[in-house]
């Protein structure tokens, strides 16, 4: 079934028509990544269903509720945590500060969840009295899907995991959505074509604030006409 | 040559002065770190609260009873000029501006429509009155009530910022608001209890004032000027570039006031030019 | 020609009774349209600033205040005749607009606003601490009268007023008030096009400042005294209340709010010792539910009037 449905999205920001007419779904428990180049409206379609900059018409439906209407707070509680094109960790807070801000029920995080974090990251355990500000690119970016993992959320949507990584970083995160993937649906902002076609199941691919194609990665998976067309690789 | 008794004396009333205008700034510094709304408007409701502590403390048999029921009214008025007043205007700051500058006159006109425009002195409380001696200079018990007041008041802003989860998230949002709302805060509610804070903040600041120097329909200006002052120096945003400055100024006014009276009212406007020549975006500043 | 007056015929109405006012009103009516006049001027040029430019100044009196002060130092203190001290307050509050740019205008938006706040309280205190030389808070009294009856200072105030307006809509519909219209809307934008932002800030603040000086050089002439309070943050507040409840952007809009509360100062503040009160209610009023100011409710009648007519007048 679908966890995420969009149907014909419209999203106007300072006037300008930047999403006009996105279609897609995201089947729950797969992977499903977004393409597209820079400029799409991919990030825009991101803050799109999480309420952030609210759509101008068209339908969301999240488990077969309709959250086009709902206040950007509500979204998260519902079951959908954001992983941000920028991480956006708070710098002046601490790790461990980070994470329990992203609590939605209860003081702390539970202790199971926080085992499960620290199996996918076990880095982390030494982080937690360190500084946002402080952190490297790649500690920044586990402490931002770790913070998308204290709620168990049933959808996880991630804005350009790879941004700015090192190689090696980029790795080790394959794994780790891997792993995540057993428990949460992913939607997956990407334009990194091998990172995204390796652990992906299902793909879409805009352009000019449409989706233009989608199907199964498998399909395209070594596609380089579809590279270059719609990715300018 | 001057005693350094008498440096002491100064510097210790610097640092009451000091303190008092941090009390005054604080409210005014939380509003802006997570709204980015400046409050014109603070500096009259410090005066509201200079006028009702005055009020209440002469009708109840409370000090202290005053200086909460005052502290909570302001409050209260933060609350309601935020819900209904300031939250319409989200996005537009110019208007924001415009709105809280416009709450000046409304709020200063009605102090004078009630207690006349006339000046008001103030009587402070027996148990206030007097002085303590420090090293054979006079130190007068109410500046020692501001500097305790005031420390209270740190001490209490500082355990609610880092210990409570409201403080974690008011922090959170001072530096990003859109990610702390993408976690599922509510954080219009936190808009409206900062605001409800800086008034409670405001309300005591004023209650301090009042005792201290009087009551005048033209304290509230006068207190927003400094405000401004300060906040500028001290970098918008950074509350402890707030109370640095607040020092300062402090510091400003009990020294010049004594060597050099007729330079203490400039003094301010001295000390920002200076600091802003050599940091624009004042001492600790980050924009 | 038979167009044009069509078009035009509100204005020129009201042209025409204003020139005929002297014939058929009292002294009273005759001062107050004189201060709706040399205010309405101070306005448009704060217009300048805060509807076209989006420059929001919170010290703007200290030209007013300059303006008004140097022409009565000149003419008490040196003798000057005031036609005299015109190209002197021009001057100098051309340099005064500049230097107060240059110090000013690098700072962003909030920070400006709120210096300029400061720098005017810090003019105002100057002048009210030179008492030597200014007066202090008395002021200066006894300017001589500069033409021989009230009905010519009448005209003479119109005419500024007349001259600071179309020279204001002059030039906003130049180039270079495109220009400053881009700038409001987007300054980010404007920088990356290439646009020397700061210098056109600069042009507009130093204009707007030579504006202000002016009346309130007239406004010595006319009440033959200055007092402190031209410069103070009470002016400032003033002409901000004029144009925001006029409406700011549309440089009428600012003359009309001159109007609306130079007559209520003078008339409500018999009936009502809080008029202020009523105007800060009306001024929170606007700015929440007419954010366009009072002259937007005009110019929606002008449309309604206009049955058929699609296209839209220039400003």
């Amino acid at each position: 079934m679908n966890i995420l449905e969009m149907d014909d999205v419209h999203t106007h920001i300072m006037g300008f028509h930047i999403l006009e007419g996105v279609n897609l779904m995201v089947s729950q428990g797969k992977a499903t990544v977004l393409l597209g180049r820079n400029g799409a409206g991919k990030t825009t379609t991101m803050k799109t269903i999480m309420g952030l900059t609210p759509s101008s018409s068209g339908t969301i439906l999240f488990k077969g509720q309709p959250i086009q209407k709902m206040r950007d707070f509500e979204i998260p509680r519902l079951g959908i945590s954001l992983v941000p094109e920028n991480r956006d960790v708070f710098s002046n807070l601490t790790v461990e500060e980070n994470l329990r801000l992203a609590v939605r029920n209860g003081k702390n995080v539970k202790t199971e969840r926080l085992e499960y974090i620290l199996d996918i990251f076990p880095p982390m355990k030494d982080l937690f009295k360190k500084k946002g500000g402080n952190l490297s690119g790649g500690e920044a970016q586990m402490v931002a899907v770790a913070r998308a993992l204290v709620n168990e959320d049933a959808l996880l949507i991630i804005d350009e995991l790879t941004k700015g990584l090192a190689p090696i970083i980029i790795e080790s995160l394959s794994n780790v959505l891997a792993e995540i993937k057993k428990n949460t649906t992913i939607l997956l902002v990407e334009q990194n074509f091998e990172f995204a076609t390796g652990i992906c199941d299902d793909y879409l691919i805009m352009e000019q604030g449409k989706v233009v194609h989608s199907g199964k990665v498998d399909e395209i998976k070594g596609d380089k006409q579809i590279q270059s067309k719609y990715l300018g690789v | 040559m001057y005693s350094p008794e008498l440096y002491l004396n100064l510097a210790l009333n610097a640092l009451s002065v000091g303190m008092l205008y941090f009390l005054i700034c604080s409210g005014f510094s939380l509003v802006f770190g997570l709204l980015r709304v400046l409050n014109f408007a603070h500096g009259s409701l410090i005066m509201w609260g200079a006028y009702l502590g005055v009020f209440f403390t002469r009708a109840l048999s409370s000090f202290s009873g005053a200086l909460i029921l005052t502290a909570v009214i302001i409050g209260i008025l933060g609350v309601l000029i935020e819900f209904f007043l300031i939250r319409r205007l989200y996005g537009n700051e110019l208007f924001q501006l415009l709105l809280t500058f416009g709450l000046i006159f409304i709020l200063d006109e009605v102090v004078k429509l009630i207690w006349g425009p006339g000046v008001i002195p103030v009587e402070k409380p027996e148990f206030l009155q007097g002085s303590v001696m420090i090293y054979g200079e006079p130190f007068t018990l109410y500046r020692l009530f501001i500097l305790a007041t005031g420390a209270i008041v740190c001490v209490s802003i500082y355990l609610l910022l880092k210990k409570t989860k409201l403080g974690l998230i008011i922090r959170a949002g001072i530096e990003n608001k859109e990610m702390v709302r993408a976690l599922g805060v509510n954080i219009n509610k936190v808009f409206t209890l900062v605001c409800g804070m800086g008034g409670f903040l405001g309300g005591v600041a004023g209650f301090v004032l009042g005792g201290f120097s009087g009551l005048s329909p033209e304290m509230g200006f006068g207190q927003l000027i400094n405000i401004l002052v300060i906040v500028v120096v001290g970098g918008l945003g950074s509350f402890i570039g707030t109370a640095v400055a607040a020092i300062i100024l402090g510091l400003s006014e009990s020294f010049l006031g004594f060597f050099l009276p007729e330079f203490a009212m400039i003094g301010i406007f001295i000390v920002m030019f200076v600091v802003l020549s050599i940091k624009p975006s004042g001492l600790f500043g980050g924009e | 020609m038979i167009i044009y007056l069509k078009r035009h015929w509100f204005a020129l109405a009201t042209l025409a009774l204003l020139t005929l006012l002297p014939f058929f009103s009292s002294e009273y009516i005759l001062v107050i349209a004189m201060q709706i006049f040399i205010w309405g001027a101070f306005a448009i040029s704060y217009d300048l600033l805060i509807g076209y430019t989006g420059i929001v100044s919170f010290g703007h009196a200290m030209f007013f205040g300059a303006g008004a002060y140097l022409t009565a130092l000149l003419m008490l203190k040196a003798g000057f005749n005031f036609w005299a001290t015109i190209p002197v307050v021009i001057v100098i509050c051309a340099l005064a607009g500049l230097l107060v740019g240059l110090l000013t205008l690098r700072f962003s938006d909030i920070y400006f606003t709120l210096i300029t706040l400061a720098l005017g309280e810090f003019s105002f205190f100057i002048v009210w601490k030179a008492y030597k030389f200014t007066g202090g808070d008395d002021g200066l009294h006894g300017l001589p009268a500069i033409l021989p009856g009230k009905d010519y200072i009448y005209y003479l105030t119109l005419t500024l007023l007349l001259l600071i307006y179309f020279f204001a809509k002059r030039l906003i519909g130049s180039p270079l008030g495109t220009t400053l219209v881009a700038l409001r809307e987007n300054e980010f934008r404007a920088k990356m096009i290439g646009y020397n932002v700061l210098a056109y800030k600069l042009i507009v603040l130093m204009i707007s400042g030579v504006m202000a000086g002016l009346a309130g050089s007239m406004n010595a002439a006319v009440l033959r005294s200055v007092f402190p309070g031209f410069m103070s943050a009470h002016s400032t507040l003033n002409v901000i209340l004029m144009t925001i409840i006029g409406g700011m952007g549309s440089l009428l809009g600012p003359v009309l709010g001159a109007g609306l509360v130079t007559v209520s100062q003078q008339y409500l503040s018999s009936y009502f010792d809080s008029w202020l009160l009523i105007f800060g209610v009306s001024f929170v009023l606007i700015v929440l539910f007419l954010p366009k100011g009072i002259i937007s409710v005009a110019s929606a009648f002008k449309f309604k009037k206009r049955s058929g007519a699609v296209f839209k007048t220039h400003i």
